[in-house]
């Protein structure tokens, strides 16, 4: 499976680990491949400038070798990018490595992911303004339906009659919403279903709506393990304000 | 049958970083066949050193006393406070900056795909020590990577929010670099970050 031998492939780091002495083990998302799994071999220790590009959210060209489980990483250049990944600070840079957590667990290896590619880079730049949610919601929309869970929006799963918008629904987790009755917890508008399946994000109480259905949604794909990402969310929100940074 | 002791002792071996099967099987026949006494030393001062040499209660370097040499040395300037992600780290300042002053290593840094947290980083340590009140300016000495540059502005943070000076490392074009090779992220670092000459 070698790949960017004649044009490199666009890339971006998920997450990388030490591997010996001087090795990485990088998981990179790509277009073409989706997560990919390279060995990076004598990157660490010094002088070399491949461990220096080899971080999360920089816009990478990479090429590599090999068959099997590891292949070799041949080549990685910094793309030009009007990004810059330092200016991802305190919640701004957990939400980042949420996206990466989130592809890193759910996307298979070695399967095309040209959509979440193509969401990823714009995500990042909007993580520092304040559409930051609606990229967010976006975002995890997109991976859901890369990896081919696209949650069902448009339509009552038990009746089949399209949402509309004034009525209160339930999400089956993770089958598709069913029209509420008085007492079901969790419920959810059929205005904010509408505004999903649309992609187009409205006001405040939509958006917490949306949060807390993509949270269940997500949470459900992850058998239940916690996000270490949210963690650092909360662990951000959690400082003691200095009126600075 | 009676081969079970080398086994296991080639397969102890092992834990050792880099180290696979068949190097650790040359380790344990090198010191049967020629080394006994450097084996026994070893074998001693491994015991030793994994049963008496713990984390200073001040700044969490290895020790084998309950406070480390830097941090009972009382010709340091105990005003300053340089955090580091590892010793290795802390010895490589110590060994090429006159810095005098006091460490804390946090032996590792904020990563949360790795569930690395302030709780692993023995930040409660890091906040007892400055609400003893003897720092006055902390300088973040980790690394200028992504997680390094989290782990600061985090520490960053809960320094300032004490009231004390925080200092970050400066960043930039390396001794005896040229600026056609340095990539684009360490030159606009060392640009925003120029001095007066």
């Amino acid at each position: 499976m070698s790949a960017g031998r004649d044009n490199l492939v666009p890339a971006f780091l998920l997450h990388s680990r030490a591997f010996r002495d001087t090795s990485l083990i990088v998981d990179l998302l790509t277009p073409g491949h989706g997560r990919v799994s390279l060995i990076a071999k004598g990157v660490r220790g010094g002088k070399h400038s491949r461990a220096m590009l080899l971080q999360p959210f920089k816009a990478l060209h990479v090429g590599w070798v090999g068959r099997g489980e590891l292949p070799v990483l041949t080549t990685v250049e910094e793309a030009r990018s009007d990004f810059n990944s330092a200016r991802l600070q305190g919640q701004a840079l957990a939400c980042g490595y949420y996206l990466n957590e989130l592809a890193w667990r759910l996307l298979p290896a070695n399967e095309p992911a040209a959509e979440l590619f193509a969401c990823y880079l714009p995500t990042l730049l909007a993580l520092n303004e304040t559409s930051r949610d609606v990229a967010l919601r976006h975002y995890e929309i997109t991976l859901l339906r890369q990896i081919g869970y696209a949650p069902v929006l448009e339509h009552d799963i038990d009746t089949g009659a399209a949402i509309e918008p004034d009525k209160r629904y339930c999400y089956r987790i993770p089958d598709g919403p069913v029209s509420a009755g008085e007492h079901d917890p969790a419920q959810i508008s059929g205005a904010a279903l509408c505004a999903m399946a649309e992609l187009s994000f409205g006001n405040e109480t939509l958006l917490r709506e949306m949060r807390d259905l993509m949270r269940r949604l997500i949470h459900h794909h992850l058998d239940g393990r916690e996000l270490e990402s949210r963690k650092m969310f909360r662990m951000f929100g959690n400082l003691p304000q200095s009126g600075h940074g | 049958m009676s081969d079970r002791l080398l086994d296991d002792l080639v397969e102890s071996l092992r834990c050792l970083p880099g180290v696979g099967p068949k190097s650790a099987q040359r380790m344990a026949f090198h010191l049967l066949q020629r080394n006994r006494d450097g084996g026994l030393r070893l074998a001693e001062l491994l015991r030793q050193s994994m049963e008496r040499i713990s984390h200073c209660s001040v700044c969490r370097n290895f020790t084998e006393s309950p406070t480390c040499g830097v941090c009972s040395d009382s010709t340091r300037d105990a005003s300053k406070l340089c955090v580091v992600e590892s010793p290795a780290e802390l010895a490589a300042i110590e060994k090429a900056t006159d810095f005098r002053g006091h460490y804390f290593v946090l032996h590792g840094k904020l990563s949360p795909l790795d569930g690395m947290g302030p709780e692993q980083l023995g930040l409660d340590v890091l906040t007892h020590t400055l609400d003893q009140g003897l720092a006055r300016e902390v300088i973040l000495a980790t690394n200028s990577t992504v997680e390094g540059e989290a782990t600061a502005h985090y520490i960053g943070e809960l320094v300032r929010s004490r009231g004390l000076s925080v200092m970050r490392i400066a960043q930039g074009v390396p001794l005896g670099g040229e600026l056609e090779y340095v990539d684009g992220g360490t030159l606009s670092h060392a640009f925003a970050g120029r001095m007066p000459v």
